[in-house]
């Protein structure tokens, strides 16, 4: 079985990168219902 | 037995006894119909309401805003079931949380412990009045970008009381932070992002918003 390998972290389009939450805006500003 | 045969009233009295049940029943509602009861109370004449609804105003983000309440209603169910600002959350309805929080003239309270019949008069800020439209504050975009929240209840509160903190206190310490902040609890453990929001919105830090998310020494509970 041939040893997985991770992509190179500068490539990662998700682990690793910091992604806001979609909802943080209208909660934080009390929108939220 | 017809009507003509029904004994007659005492003529010399001049009041019957259905004449005088009539009287007294209008001369009590009367009164309590349309004249408020006055009462002395801590040596002032106060005007008692209720227990039916009665008219009520409130100046809520500089907005003038009249309804009728019965007396028992909270600030928080007025704000949220009548007047649809729903920022303030009800969480625990007991004072504990901070989630309803609001600022008073100028000072934060939990709304659920403050009827809406003893804010009239006052400068109400809710959430909703620290910004127009759907422009973040800077400390709001702070809750984003520090991810200062999670399911999200109690972070109006959170906005609430920080703003209010950070206006007190430009340059605060961690242990400000901890002080000032405790009176809102959040239960799903963002601690950390909430006190880095107050750390990086305080004078001394950028007020960008930028931030690698990490608390500075002694920032953590």
């Amino acid at each position: 079985m041939s040893e997985y390998q991770w992509p190179n972290p500068a490539t990662r389009p998700l682990l690793g990168k910091k992604i806001s939450r979609v909802d943080g805006p209208i909660k934080s500003s009390g929108r939220a219902k | 037995m017809k009507h003509e045969d029904a004994p007659k009233p005492d003529q010399n009295s001049g009041l019957t006894r259905r004449d005088f049940i009539k009287i007294s029943g209008v001369g009590v509602a009367v009164p309590l119909a349309f004249g408020p009861t006055v009462v002395r109370a801590a040596g002032e004449d106060v005007e008692v309401l209720g227990p039916g609804k009665a008219p009520i105003s409130l100046m809520v983000n500089g907005k003038k805003l009249t309804a009728e309440f019965e007396p028992r209603v909270t600030l928080l169910d007025a704000l949220r079931d009548t007047f649809n600002l729903t920022g303030a959350k009800r969480v625990c309805d007991r004072g504990t949380c901070g989630a309803c929080t609001v600022l008073l003239e100028g000072k934060p309270v939990y709304t659920c412990m403050v009827l809406a019949i003893d804010a009239q008069g006052k400068k109400i800020t809710t959430i909703e009045g620290l910004t127009e439209g759907d422009a973040l504050t800077p400390v709001m975009q702070a809750f984003v970008d520090h991810d200062a929240q999670q399911c999200g209840f109690c972070t109006p509160g959170f906005v609430v009381a920080t703003t209010h903190f950070l206006q007190q206190h430009p340059n605060p310490t961690p242990d400000d932070i901890r002080r000032g902040l405790s009176g809102n609890f959040c239960r799903c453990g963002t601690y950390d992002g909430i006190r880095a929001v107050a750390l990086s919105k305080s004078t001394g830090a950028s007020l960008t918003g930028e931030s690698d998310g990490t608390v500075r020494e002694g920032g953590s509970l």
